[in-house]
C-alpha cells in the first residue's frame, strides 16, 4: 500500500517537471526568437528544433517511466488478489475441516452434466472419495446412492433446480464397502450466466440420529401396546364390576370401583396424549381432511362431553349464530380439541356456571368460540399456554387432572388442519378460546341429490 | 339372517380373554370360544364353527392379519364376518385392516358394557 503511494507521488513529480521542462524550453525557443529577431531563419529553426527535441525526450522517458510503474501496479494488485484468493481458500478448508460433513460447491449444467466445483474434505467422511476426485465429475458420488432412493434423489435436485428452493433431503448411500449411511443435505441454489444452477451448501451424516429415532419409535410402539394392553384388562375387569354384571354392589364399593374406572380413564387419557403428542412431532399422525357440516361435529362434541361438565355441575350451552358452514377437517381431530377446550372450560368453571359455545361466521372462516366465567389465565402463563406440559400451577395437575399437553396437542392438531387456535382471557372473569377453520369452497362441497 | 351366537375370540393376553369373555357372554348373551393363538384359532374353526370372529392384531407369532390370511385360504369366510381389536386405531391402520378383509375393527381398551352391543351392531351391518 505504501509502495503504491511512493509510486504515484514519484510519476506525479516527473509529470509536475516535465511540464516545467516543456515551459522553459518553450521560453528559451521564444527568447531566441526574441532575442534574435532580425537573426536569419537558421538560427531560430536550429534553438526551436533543440528545444523541442529536448522536450520530445523528457517526454518520451517519462512516458516510458509512467508505463512500466502503470504495469508493476498491475503485477503488485494482481499478486495481491492471488494471495488473498489462496489465503480465502485456505481459510475455508480450515473451518470447512471442523464442520461434521462435506461443506460443497455442486454444479448442475444445461446438457445435464453436474461436478462439484469445491468440496471439503469432509466427503471421505460421506462418500469415501476425494475432492479432487468429484471436482469435475459428480457421478462417483451419484454411483454411492442407495439403489432405493436415486430416483429421490435426482427428483429433488430436478425440482430445486427447477424452482430455485432450497434443498433439502434425508437420503441412504450406499458405500464401496457395503455399509449404508443416513446423510443429511441441504442446499441453496443459485442460476448462473452460463444456464447452469450452482448449490452452495452441505451434507452431514445421520446414521447415529436414525438409529436413535428408530429406538425410540419401537419404545413407543411397545410402550402403546404393553400399557394399553393391562389397562384394556384392568378397565374392562372394573367396568364389569361396576356395570354389576356379578351383581349388586355395596354402596361403598360402588364408590370404589367408580373412583378406579375414572382413574384408569385419566391413565388411558394420558398414555394417549403422549402417543398423540409423539406421532404428531414426528408427522406420523395421519389425517382424513373432508369437507362436511361443522355444526354436527360440535353438537356431537357437547353431547360427548355433557358427562364431564355434570361432573363440576356445569352446563354447556350452544349457540350457533351461522348453521350452516362447511369445513374441510378431519372430524375426530376437530373433536379431540373440542374435548380439550369444553373439558378445561368444565374443570375450570364455578358450580352451576354455564359454559357458552358459539359457532359464527368470520369472513371467509368458520369461528367456534368457547366461554367460561371461571379463574381466567394469568400475564405470566399466558405466553406458555400452548407449550407442552404446562399448567398455570403445577398443583393444577393434582386438582384439575390432566397431562398439560392438551392445549399443546390442539395447537399441532389445528395446524394441521390448517386452522388456527386463540384465545383472550382475564384473570377471575373468565377466558375464551378460539377455534378459526377455513371454510371449504364450493368446489369441494358435494353436489346435492337430486 | 340367522342371530348371532358362537363368537371365537383370539387373543394372547389371558386377561383380556377373561375380561371379553364375560363380557360378551354375561352381557351380551353370546357363546365365547376363546383361542390364545392364531395357529389355535386355524386347528378349532372347523370345529368350533364361528359366526363371528373377533382377532387381536399383535399377537407373537402368528399376528392378527396373518391369521386372518390363512383363515380365508383355508376356510370360507364369506358369511363369517372378523372385527380387529386392536390399539391402533389410526385411519390408515383402520384401513388396512379392512382391505385385508376385516368388518370392522374395535379400540381397544374397550367399554365391557357396551361391547356386546358394538358386536351386534357389526354382526348386523355385515348382513344387510
Amino acid at each position: 500500500m505504501i509502495n503504491q503511494r511512493v509510486s504515484r507521488t514519484t510519476n506525479f513529480i516527473s509529470w509536475l517537471g516535465s511540464i516545467l521542462l516543456l515551459i522553459l524550453f518553450s521560453y528559451l525557443a521564444w527568447r531566441g526568437y526574441r532575442l534574435n529577431p532580425t537573426g536569419d531563419v537558421l538560427q531560430r529553426w536550429v534553438l526551436a528544433f533543440l528545444a523541442s527535441e529536448l522536450l520530445l525526450l523528457t517526454l518520451l522517458s517519462e512516458f516510458k517511466r509512467l508505463i512500466r510503474g502503470l504495469l508493476q501496479e498491475v503485477k503488485q494488485s494482481e499478486n495481491l488478489k492471488r494471495h488473498a484468493q489462496i489465503e480465502a481458500g485456505e481459510r475455508l478448508n480450515k473451518i470447512a475441516s471442523q464442520l461434521p460433513g462435506m461443506v460443497f460447491q455442486f454444479q448442475l449444467a444445461p446438457d445435464g452434466s453436474s461436478c462439484f466445483p469445491y468440496c471439503s474434505e469432509g466427503i471421505r467422511d460421506i462418500y469415501n472419495l476425494t475432492p479432487e476426485q468429484v471436482k469435475y465429475d459428480a457421478s462417483p458420488v451419484f454411483s454411492q446412492l442407495h439403489p432405493d432412493d436415486v430416483q429421490v434423489v435426482y427428483d429433488s435436485i430436478a425440482s430445486s433446480a427447477e424452482q430455485l428452493t432450497l434443498w433439502k433431503l434425508e437420503y441412504r448411500v450406499q458405500r464401496p464397502d457395503s455399509e449404508v449411511i443416513w446423510v443429511s443435505g441441504r442446499s441453496v441454489p443459485e442460476r448462473q450466466a452460463d444456464g447452469s444452477v450452482l448449490w452452495y451448501g452441505f451434507i452431514s451424516d445421520i446414521t447415529e440420529r436414525k438409529k436413535i429415532e428408530r429406538v425410540k419409535d419401537e419404545f413407543v410402539s411397545t410402550v402403546s401396546h404393553e400399557l394399553r394392553t393391562p389397562l384394556t384388562a384392568i378397565s374392562g375387569a372394573i367396568g364389569l364390576l361396576h356395570g354389576e354384571v356379578f351383581g349388586p354392589l355395596p354402596p361403598q364399593a360402588a364408590q370404589m370401583t367408580q373412583l378406579a374406572q375414572a382413574n384408569v380413564k385419566k391413565l388411558q387419557l394420558l398414555i394417549n396424549d403422549l402417543l398423540d403428542m409423539d406421532k404428531l412431532i414426528a408427522g406420523k399422525m395421519l389425517f382424513d381432511v373432508q369437507p362436511q357440516p361443522l355444526l354436527p361435529i360440535i353438537e356431537t362434541s357437547l353431547r360427548d362431553n355433557q358427562s364431564y361438565a355434570q361432573q363440576y355441575q356445569v352446563s354447556y350451552q350452544l349457540q350457533a349464530v351461522s348453521a350452516d358452514m362447511w369445513v374441510n377437517v378431519d372430524s375426530m381431530r376437530l373433536q379431540q380439541v373440542m374435548a380439550n377446550l369444553l373439558s378445561n372450560a368444565a374443570k375450570f368453571s364455578p358450580p352451576q356456571a354455564e359454559v357458552n359455545i358459539i359457532v359464527q361466521q368470520h369472513g371467509d372462516k368458520a369461528l367456534i368460540r368457547v366461554i367460561d366465567s371461571g379463574c381466567g389465565i394469568s400475564e405470566q402463563f399466558k405466553p406458555h399456554i400452548f407449550s407442552k406440559f404446562s399448567q398455570a400451577d403445577s398443583s393444577d395437575i393434582k386438582s384439575k387432572g390432566g397431562t398439560g399437553l392438551g392445549l399443546a396437542i390442539s395447537k399441532q392438531l389445528m395446524s394441521r388442519m390448517q386452522g388456527e387456535i386463540g384465545f383472550q382471557s382475564e384473570q377471575d372473569k373468565g377466558s375464551e378460546f378460539y377455534l378459526l377453520l377455513p371454510l371449504a369452497s364450493m368446489a369441494e362441497l358435494p353436489e346435492a341429490d337430486e | 339372517m340367522t342371530e348371532l351366537q358362537r363368537i371365537m375370540h383370539v387373543e394372547d393376553d389371558p386377561s383380556i380373554q377373561q375380561v371379553a369373555k364375560i363380557a360378551l357372554e354375561a352381557v351380551g348373551g353370546f357363546s365365547v370360544h376363546t383361542c390364545g393363538s392364531g395357529r389355535q384359532a386355524l386347528t378349532e374353526y372347523p370345529t368350533v364353527k364361528p359366526q363371528l370372529i373377533l382377532l387381536d392384531v399383535m399377537m407373537p407369532g402368528m399376528d392378527g392379519p396373518t391369521t386372518l390370511q390363512q383363515l380365508q385360504a383355508q376356510y370360507d369366510l364369506t358369511k363369517v364376518p372378523v372385527v380387529f381389536m386392536t390399539a391402533k386405531v389410526q385411519s390408515n391402520e383402520i384401513a388396512s385392516y379392512k382391505a385385508l378383509g376385516a368388518a370392522d375393527v374395535v379400540a381397544k381398551p374397550f367399554d365391557p358394557m357396551t361391547l356386546s352391543n358394538q358386536i351386534r351392531q357389526i354382526w348386523l351391518d355385515f348382513h344387510q
